[in-house]
């Protein structure tokens, strides 16, 4: 083994990969139950709202409707499928099925749980963003080659907002809280991130806020990438991104070790 | 002594010379030491506590004891529920930090090393904690992948865990399709797949069926005997007696009693127990005869217990005369409940 090979294995990335293995092969043991979900929504909702409801709306800017919502739809999507994973599904290996426990006793820790945990989120998030970049393109509403760069943005969504769930999850004491993190953290962003419509008449406060938010900031780099419109605030969005995950992985790590090793 | 401390053949080194035959005699010497320190190695401590001391808010759960286990025994901690034995357990497994005290684990810091510690260490935990979203097989290969062992080294071992607890035909197998006996067999096998050194049990066989349990004990002793050290919490008193080379027996968090399982039956309970059905109200008279006679005995419930050896013990047969008494080799359930006392724990 080479000098690198061995420094990658001893590292926490390494750690975090093994578990993100165990969560891979349980998704695939079961991926029939969750395929439908994953890969009919993007046709229903694009179909429906971009071309149903985007016949009253118009265009905006120099998008049609369904070609201003895709990005928005890329972003959001990730967003949620990182979610779910990090708080639904991470919470029952935690609390009730004791895959955590077992993992503690061997060379995991609670922050190679984590990170795995992250990075497997993201994987969903990339995977949910390829599928309705994909259905996108299939209706025709993809123009640049670079939109194929939604996908690893896509991740980048995905590890950001898993790692803040993460810390809701290492914190939570039933799996009812995670009810509240939707209501009060992601329906809100999922309405005011310029997904749906530019935020150009939300109140001033509500905008500035939404820009502090992961979501706002994604979508608008998902859109750059996908109409090809590049800027060089996208670069900047991507790095806010990147530390919004680095401190919430922090935190995360954090808490996930308070719980766990007591 | 199953402790086998103390055998070597040192007092003639000192004699060793520089003749032909004072070198053979070194030579000897050191074969048998290197006979010792290799293939027993007892005086090899793998886990030494001291003053170790755990504590929660306000509760004292382990009270600064001391203890060490040697290399290629079987190290028993018995105690009723609340004794500290899990504390120990989570302890030496680096999942709970130690409040006070210092506990080694193969001459490695638990509270600093915890990668090292956890590395030679295979766990089974009193929860079950198989994963239910994988197989049996990816259960255990997922596992190994935590060790980080290489996928082909991996799979062989699985199988061959797969084969000692005779679970091979289950492989590709949901976990919720297993019987307890066969989850429990399986996370036996399921912390053996990085070659641990050091087995860390937790109640194994606490729920099994006799079949069940005779497989796993089989099994244990069979890793015993190829020099793998185990710390073992059981309820179980035959299992003690019969696993176990030392024990430690605790309450509320302090070492009561600790020896070989014989040494703490015969300085206890003695040889035999008389156990005579004989309510509260019908002993007092007695109770002042057996005094008189220098027995040891024990009022519980509705029974008097009375230890001595076998003469003694006939000496004293027309104390229970005309009472339902049977009389049977002391045990360590015995000397448990002397030490312990009869008081329920979780109330």
């Amino acid at each position: 083994m080479s000098a690198i090979a061995k420094s990658v294995r001893a590292s926490f990335i390494w750690r975090g990969f093994r578990v993100w293995q165990r969560n891979r092969d349980a998704v695939i043991r079961g991926w029939k139950v969750e395929f439908g979900g994953i890969v009919i929504e993007p046709f229903l909702v694009l179909a429906a709202i971009g071309f149903g409801l985007g016949a009253y709306v118009g265009d905006i800017g120099d998008l049609s409707y369904a070609e201003y919502l895709a990005p928005g739809l890329i972003a959001s999507y990730a967003m949620f499928h990182a979610t779910f994973d990090s708080t639904y599904g991470a919470y029952l290996r935690m609390d009730s099925h004791h895959v955590y426990e077992a993992m503690l006793f061997t060379p995991i820790g609670p922050s190679d749980i984590v990170l795995g945990e992250a990075m497997w989120g993201a994987t969903r998030a990339a995977i949910s963003g390829a599928v309705v970049l994909g259905a996108a393109a299939c209706f025709g509403l993809i123009s640049s080659p670079l939109a194929v760069l939604a996908i690893p943005c896509a991740y980048l969504i995905g590890l950001t907002v898993a790692s803040i769930a993460l810390i809701l999850t290492a914190t939570a004491s039933t799996i009812g809280a995670m009810n509240n993190f939707f209501t009060v953290f992601i329906i809100p962003m999922f309405y005011v991130s310029g997904g749906f419509f530019p935020l150009d008449h939300v109140p001033h406060t509500v905008k500035m806020l939404s820009w502090a938010l992961p979501l706002t900031p994604a979508a608008a780099l998902t859109r750059g990438l996908v109409s090809g419109d590049l800027t060089w605030l996208m670069v900047l969005w991507a790095l806010q991104l990147l530390a919004i995950s680095v401190v919430a992985l922090c935190v995360a790590s954090f808490f996930m070790h308070r719980r766990l090793i007591k | 002594m199953l402790r086998r401390r103390g055998v070597r053949v040192v007092s003639i080194t000192e004699q060793a010379d520089d003749t032909p035959t004072g070198k053979l005699l070194e030579a000897i010497i050191e074969s048998v030491d290197e006979f010792y320190s290799e293939n027993l190695d007892t005086d090899i401590e793998v886990i030494t506590a001291t003053n170790l001391t755990k504590k929660y808010s306000d509760l004292v759960a382990v009270d600064s004891i001391d203890f060490s286990v040697s290399k290629g025994e079987c190290f028993g901690l018995l105690g009723p529920n609340g004794a500290g034995k899990t504390s120990i357990m989570k302890m030496a497994c680096c999942v709970s930090p130690v409040t006070s005290g210092d506990l080694f684990v193969q001459g490695k810091n638990v509270m600093r090393d915890k990668r090292a510690v956890k590395s030679v260490l295979g766990v089974v935990s009193q929860t079950d904690s198989l994963d239910p979203g994988l197989n049996v097989m990816q259960n255990l290969l997922a596992y190994a992948r935590f060790f980080d062992l290489p996928g082909k080294q991996a799979s062989d071992r699985a199988w061959a865990a797969l084969d000692l607890f005779q679970l091979r035909e289950k492989a590709y197998q949901s976990t919720d399709e297993l019987s307890g006996g066969m989850r429990r067999r399986l996370l036996i096998g399921r912390a053996l797949l990085h070659d641990p050194s050091i087995l860390i049990l937790d109640e194994p066989t606490t729920g099994l069926d006799p079949q069940s349990r005779h497989l796993v004990w089989d099994r244990l002793l069979q890793l015993k005997q190829q020099g793998i050290t185990m710390l073992l919490t059981t309820h179980y008193m035959d299992e003690a007696a019969y696993l176990c080379d030392r024990l430690i027996v605790m309450d509320l968090g302090k070492i009561l009693a600790e020896g070989t399982p014989l040494e703490l039956v015969r300085a206890y309970a003695g040889e035999q127990v008389v156990q005579a059905q004989l309510p509260s109200w019908q002993r007092a008279h007695l109770e002042e005869e057996l005094e008189t006679q220098e027995l040891d005995f024990e009022g519980a419930g509705e029974s008097l217990l009375v230890f001595g050896d076998l003469d003694r013990l006939s000496r004293a047969e027309s104390a229970w005369a005309g009472h339902p008494a049977v009389r049977r080799p002391a045990n360590l359930e015995d000397v448990f409940l002397r030490l312990t006392g009869r008081g329920l724990r979780d109330q």
